[in-house]
């Protein structure tokens, strides 16, 4: 079997996020698809997934026209997809939500309660997860939400599966599952298209990579050549190596040595543990751990969304009850969940980026441009709606409302989360230039990558690790690598594999 | 599968028309033992069921569209619309068998109307169904300008009779649009219909026909309103174009008491039922307080509106702590 897309196009209200894209797809393959958010990979598996119709171009499935009308057209072509942002609903049960594509029936047309059951634990026991089935899967957490939509695809019977992000969200052991289930469909000649930020994962599990950038398909390679500098290079458009040394260079001025903000006792609910934080003026604190070991709880808890919250700020007590003093007190947070706690979704980019100005703080922006350039965002007009930008400009939008603010302590959740490595970069340079104005910030990021090229090599930045609700590790200076930080996540995980 | 006890249970517990089931029960016990001067017999049972069918039927047909994330609040002036098209034609001499199909495939076909336009042309259902709400009523007052008639005979007679010589016929305008009901449920487009209701971006995402269960909602809505008016037309005996005025929100606001979701996805339709029922029972208990008519109304919407309330609290604090688990888990 091939899959051919031919020059598909498509494009969002005059910005182009898919420009004559080409790719032929073999069997018994794994395929990385490698870019940045805007550079048109969602867009062409929605496409391939019948989600949104292009402009132009088409599929062919063994050199046939293929006609993807709806995602059950798809679905009939042999195409199964997983969604980034979820397909699974809270409302159903597990088995339900699992076999929700092609519900069993009995012989009478009703539903097979007992063929839901037991179809679905067949697929939860090949990802090692059969206990959850009888849990309802809004009280999942997250890594298991993610596995029970890869588990719906799983139970569809397809020829081409296309993944979008999925092992973002999973533990290493999880993608560790995934990892065996899709070498068995290769075995079995099945196509395989994924996309994934994690270079590691891609180089673990795929065969071969095709690299897009600005909706355009730049190179494919096989993953048995390229290295992991040509392959960024490519993302990039330049070279790569430049860019890091840059960041390198800039060293900022020593750091106060008064505390700005103390907190002790911060409870990490989930453990049953404590934390103890300083924070100085200027000062820089990456946060990393494993997912879900309590990185989230310190900045959600220090913004007064775990309940009320006591620190010592400049000396003085302060007690925050809730976000709305939270930003009173100079507190800003920013979310990597752009749908669910950032973007207001049906709002332009005027809007969007005074929100927390006009709104909290009952102050009028000066200029909605000068805002919007200050976070150098790609935009056309004012008015267009949010959701009409790439994540990355968007998160743009959404550290432009905070800094409209004149923040003193900024708290950040996974804030690179789904964005390009343009404007990761980007984004460091304002987190730079805030913290030389005095600006504290604790970083939370399930990228450790990330964490190192923000924190390495720098006076005023550190970078903590967390596991299982305690700070386990410090990090300053040249320690600060990539290497050292995924280390020390792993430093007491015997148990955690 | 035999489970333990502590299953069924749980699953009571987490009933979603628990709450509704509860506050009708404690009416019952109320009007029972609290207030003197009625005595809950048969005949009482049957009255009281043939008062409130009507409603009872519309909150079926509405938890249907409610749970697809819409809203139906064109089902009163349908039912007024049925009423007065079933005396009419009975009138002008059609027997009242194929004058009963006309008005039910009318009923169908209206509701076909508002799935068609909410659909296919997405108009949002709370304007589309006001816009029919107004067409069906005006329908109304041309086919019967003031109430009157009457209707054919066998119909009073068979209403006021007993099927299977113990149960008030009423029941059957009830239990059928109950089974259609419960079939659908338990066929793959019911899990759909509930997929839909919760998130209708993620139901076509999974291949799901999105207008299908749209459509059947409405025209079950339809249906169920057409049978509410039948029920109520063999009730009075006569047309009035403004029989089922009210009902819409009566049976709307039974339904949320009844613990369906006006968000969508959550919830059944014997919530509807009982919501109805406790309704029916409330009036009857304020009817006996003898008080005046505006007073009557008064309390009986304070009380309807500490039941929604309730109603509301109970789901809020069950969604929140599914909330709470989430967010710890990440």
């Amino acid at each position: 079997m091939i899959v051919e897309c031919r020059n598909i196009s498509k494009s969002f209200g005059g910005i182009h996020a898919l420009k004559n894209a080409s790719l032929t797809l073999n069997d018994g393959e794994i395929r990385a698809l490698l870019g940045g958010n805007g550079s048109g990979k969602s867009t062409l598996i929605k496409v391939a997934s019948g989600l949104i119709r292009a402009d132009a171009g088409e599929i062919f499935i063994d050199g046939k026209p293929a006609k993807i009308t709806s995602p059950k057209a798809s679905k009939r072509l042999g195409i199964v997809s997983t969604a980034q942002e979820l397909s699974i609903l809270p409302n159903l049960t597990v088995g339900e939500n699992i076999t929700l594509c092609s519900i069993p029936r009995r012989r009478t047309g009703l539903v097979d309660r007992g063929a839901i059951r037991a179809r679905s634990l067949a697929v939860l026991e090949k990802l090692g997860i059969a206990d959850v089935i009888d849990t309802p899967v809004g009280s999942l957490p997250v890594n298991k939400q993610y596995l029970i939509e890869f588990a719906k695809a799983m139970y569809q019977s397809f020829d081409i599966l296309l993944i979008d992000e999925i092992t973002s969200a999973l533990y290493r052991e999880d993608v560790a599952v995934v990892r065996s289930i899709l070498n068995e469909y290769r075995a079995q000649g099945k196509i395989i298209l994924l996309i994934s930020h994690r270079l590691q994962e891609i180089y673990d599990m795929c065969d071969s990579v095709t690299v897009m950038r600005n909706g355009e398909i730049i190179e494919t390679c096989d993953l048995q050549t390229a290295d992991e500098q040509y392959l960024l290079s490519l993302m990039i458009g330049e070279d790569y190596r430049g860019v890091r040394e840059s960041d390198r260079s800039e060293h900022a001025g020593e750091l106060s040595q008064e505390a700005f903000i103390t907190v002790s006792g911060l409870p990490i609910p989930k453990y049953g543990t404590a934390v103890d934080l300083t924070v100085r003026k200027g000062e820089i604190i990456g946060v990393a751990g494993l997912q879900g070991h309590g990185q989230s709880d310190i900045v959600r808890a220090l913004h007064g969304m775990n309940g009320p919250v006591r620190i010592t700020m400049n000396g003085s007590p302060v007690t925050i009850k809730d976000p709305i003093q939270a930003v009173k007190h100079g507190i800003a947070f920013v979310s990597g969940d752009r749908e669910n706690e950032g973007a207001f979704k049906r709002h332009d980019l005027a809007a969007n980026i005074s929100a927390v100005c006009d709104i909290v703080l009952r102050r009028r922006l000066n200029s909605v441009e000068e805002a919007l350039r200050s976070v150098n965002t790609k935009y056309d007009s004012e008015q267009q709606n949010i959701t009409s930008l790439s994540g990355g400009n968007q998160q743009k939008v959404l550290f432009g409302r905070w800094m409209q603010t004149q923040p003193q302590l900024l708290l950040a959740d996974d804030p690179s989360k789904g964005i390009d490595m343009q404007a990761r970069g980007e984004m460091r340079s304002l987190l730079y230039s805030m913290a030389d104005q005095g600006t504290a910030m604790i970083i939370v990021s399930s990228d450790e990558e990330e964490l190192a090229l923000l924190c390495a090599d720098r006076s005023n930045a550190k970078v903590i690790v967390m596991y299982e609700g305690q700070i386990v590790r410090t990090l300053r200076g040249a320690e600060v690598t990539r290497q050292n930080i995924t280390a020390a996540t792993l430093a007491n995980g015997g148990k955690n594999g | 599968m035999r489970r333990p006890l502590s299953y069924y249970l749980r699953k009571l517990l987490k009933w979603s028309a628990l709450p509704a089931f509860l506050l009708m029960a404690a009416s019952f016990l109320i009007v029972k033992y609290l207030i003197t001067g009625t005595n809950i017999n048969a005949s009482y049972i049957t009255s009281f069921l043939n008062t409130n069918t009507a409603v009872i039927c519309m909150s079926i047909g509405v938890t249907a569209v409610i749970l697809t994330g819409g809203i139906d609040i064109s089902l009163g002036a349908l039912v007024s619309l049925c009423n007065v098209v079933a005396v009419q034609l009975m009138m002008h001499g059609v027997h009242y068998l194929p004058a009963l199909i006309i008005v039910l495939l009318m009923a169908v076909a209206a509701g076909a109307v508002n799935g068609a336009v909410v659909s296919y042309l997405h108009v949002p259902p709370l304007l589309t169904t006001f816009a029919t709400q107004t067409v069906f009523a005006g329908l109304a007052l041309t086919v019967m300008r003031v109430p009157g008639g009457r209707i054919a005979g066998e119909c009073t007679s068979f209403y006021y009779g007993k099927l299977f010589g113990f149960l008030p016929p009423t029941i059957l305008f009830i239990l059928v649009p109950v089974v259609i009901w419960k079939i659908y449920r338990r066929s793959p487009e019911g899990t759909r219909l509930y997929a839909v209701g919760c998130d209708e971006g993620k139901a076509f995402l999974s291949g799901i026909n999105v207008e299908r269960c749209r459509m059947f909602a409405y025209c079950f809505a339809g249906f169920c309103a057409g049978m509410g008016a039948i029920a109520y037309t063999f009730y009075v005996s006569a047309g009035d174009p403004d029989l089922g005025n009210s009902l819409d929100m009566r049976a709307i606001s039974a339904a949320v008491i009844g613990g369906v979701s006006l968000s969508g996805g959550y919830g059944d339709v014997a919530g509807g039922i009982f919501g109805c029922l406790f309704f029916g029972m409330l009036t009857n208990m304020i009817v006996s307080f003898k008080v005046n008519v505006f007073t009557q109304n008064l309390l009986e919407a304070l009380i309807l509106l500490a039941g929604v309330l309730m109603a509301i609290a109970v789901r809020n604090r069950s969604m929140s702590l599914k909330g709470g688990l989430k967010r710890e888990g990440q």
